[in-house]
């Protein structure tokens, strides 16, 4: 490789040591502040595993936070009316892997769709699950389900520390994915899907993969949001959120290792400073700078770096 | 002649392959043997690229089979076909623009099966394939960035690096100075005797495929419309027609 690589990884996983000394430390308004950027760390990445690799514009990835979201509330109801309760890890875990089988189920029909057509039917999705949420009753309906007491509460910091380690695994996945031929096979669909497949690309294989491994972890982050407010809402499946993992690995730098983490917390930072100014003039200002970045630096903050990088002989690895 | 006797590497056998009330292919039978240079030839539009596109499992054929090896491959998938050995360039060349020249050659070195496995390995094949392939001074240049004829280049890299028995080259010189056809003609042959390979090459250059192929096909409107060596093929009556019909001045 050319010249000195600067680690990404390492970067990454010092960063999120960083703060999670600071939340510890911190107090618990600003533990739960960092808990939101986390989470939605753990969703930018998630979304970049799928849609940062391969190329497919996913606008319902929400769907899979909020299914974990559900899993969890709803077994812990079911669990609680049969005098049961489990370790918390293992009502996340559930989480995400419901959320993964049911990318594996949808995924099969429709990603035989591409482009605008794929998008849309994300967004179908989304909107399907949440309107059979909000019309059924064992569901909760539009009230959500409360868990509070049927499962072992902890305070913020523990579920912090969890959050964390959610987002530690999704970090070290995405740098192995990013190494291995999983990586290289989704670059190469998101470069051209028909020369993909001519390389000995199995790219229906390999887009289904990625889909129910971001799944997977958008279960997980959902898995920990329902603990820790003891609730799971339809509100969970808000679009809004799926537009807040884009931009953030859109400023980031999409497909790479970095550019999730750097694009959240600017984002989450930026956000919450322009929701309190402008409650609602944010959303237009956020989409200016969106349109802006996507025209001119269409690899965000990581793609940018790179370039004055090489000038010296480096490169982020 | 010696030839004859050798195995078939890939049999087109009664291939149809129609779009609309178009016959791309009719009914076409064409064998390779192997080790052979075919030269595939014929006007624009007579369904060289679709013949291509059949047998790498891009197009299914309405009609007839495509036998790789005495494999029935006519329903597999692309990626199934490209691992069991068969590397295709494209006409219109489709580099992945947003990776490097060694990651693009890389990716089709991952996935070609037989010898799959070890990174190490790999990457050192493809640093072979990009010495044969004259590429190697833009190795960790992203692929956008190539001329054209560096990219004709890293088609055939590409193809080189999934290992193939057969390689089916399109158009590789299309567009080339006069010196560049010399180059890629000497590369090509420098690569059928490193490998071993069996190709079909098609081309409008005339002095390139002539000189470079065993024996030579003429399509014309989806048929075959005659086949043999070189000189057989140059003095046919109903070849010369087919392309003053079509290609009057090339
Ligand atoms: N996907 C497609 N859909 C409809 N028609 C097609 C398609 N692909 C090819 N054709 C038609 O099939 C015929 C054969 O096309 P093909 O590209 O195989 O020709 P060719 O011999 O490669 O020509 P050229 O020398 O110009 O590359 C043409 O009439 C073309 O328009
Ligand atoms: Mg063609």
């Amino acid at each position: 490789m050319r010249g000195i690589g600067f680690n990404s990884l390492t970067m990454s996983l010092g960063f999120l040591i960083l703060i999670g000394i600071y939340g510890m430390v911190a107090d618990t308004a600003t533990t739960s502040y960092l808990h939101a950027m986390v989470e939605l760390m753990i969703l930018a990445y998630s979304l970049n595993l799928f849609t940062g690799l391969s190329g497919y514009a996913n606008f319902g990835h929400v769907v899979f936070y909020g299914l974990g979201a559900y899993t969890v509330s709803v077994s812990a109801v079911g669990l609680s009316s049969m005098g049961m309760s489990l370790p918390t890890p293992v009502y996340v875990l559930g989480a995400g892997v419901f959320a993964a089988i049911f990318a594996l189920v949808i995924g099969f029909p429709i990603l035989r769709l591409r482009g605008d057509y794929f998008a849309i039917a994300t967004l179908g999705i989304n909107e399907a699950v949440r309107v059979t949420i909000c019309n059924t009753k064992e569901l909760g309906e539009g009230r959500g389900i409360y868990i509070l007491g049927l499962v072992p509460s902890y305070d913020i910091k523990m579920l912090y520390i969890q959050l964390l380690l959610v987002a530690f695994a999704v970090v070290v996945t995405t740098h192995i994915v990013l190494k291995t031929k999983l990586g290289y096979g989704l670059r190469a669909i998101r470069a051209d899907e028909d020369v993909a497949e001519i390389m000995g690309v199995n790219t229906s294989k390999y887009k289904i993969m990625a889909y129910a491994l971001g799944a997977f972890f958008a279960g997980l982050a959902g898995g920990v949001v329902t603990l820790q407010f003891a609730c799971s809402f339809p509100e969970y499946l808000f679009i809004g959120r799926s537009v807040d993992m884009f931009s953030a690995i859109i400023i980031g730098g999409i497909g790479t290792l970095l550019g999730p983490l750097i694009g959240s917390v600017i984002f989450w930072i930026v956000k919450d400073a322009l929701l309190i100014q402008f409650p609602y003039f944010h959303l237009i200002i956020f989409g200016v700078a969106l349109i802006v970045l996507i025209l001119f630096f269409p690899r965000g903050i990581v793609g940018l770096a790179n370039r004055v990088l090489a000038k010296r002989g480096k490169v982020l690895e | 002649m010696s030839r004859m006797n050798r195995e078939s590497m890939l049999v087109v056998d009664n291939v149809t392959k129609r779009f609309g009330g178009l016959r791309a292919l009719n009914k076409v039978n064409v064998e390779v043997k192997r080790g052979e240079i075919l030269g595939l030839i014929g006007p624009n539009g007579s369904g060289k690229t679709t013949l291509f596109n059949v047998i790498m499992g891009f197009y299914h054929p309405e009609e007839g089979r495509v036998l790789l090896q005495g494999e029935d491959i006519t329903d597999l998938k692309p990626h199934q076909i490209a691992r069991r050995g068969v590397g295709r360039t494209f006409q219109i060349v489709r580099p992945f623009g947003d990776m490097t020249v060694l990651e693009n050659i890389l990716v089709s070195g991952l996935f070609s099966v037989p010898r799959g496995g070890e990174h190490r390995k790999i990457e050192d094949r493809c640093h072979e394939i990009l010495k044969i392939t004259n590429l190697t001074e833009r190795i960790n240049d992203p692929a956008d960035e190539l001329s054209i004829a560096e990219k004709r280049r890293l088609e055939i890299a590409r193809a080189l690096a999934l290992d193939p028995q057969l390689l089916l080259l399109d158009e590789t010189m299309a567009g080339l100075t006069h010196a560049e056809v010399d180059q890629a003609l000497q590369m090509i042959s420098g690569i059928r005797k490193e490998f071993g390979l069996t190709m079909i090459v098609v081309e409008h250059v005339m002095r390139a495929i002539m000189s470079i192929s065993d024996r030579i096909v003429v399509l014309s409107e989806g048929r075959k419309i005659a086949e043999g060596t070189p000189k057989e093929v140059s003095e046919n009556e109903q070849v010369l027609t087919a392309y003053l019909g079509h290609r009057k001045g090339s």
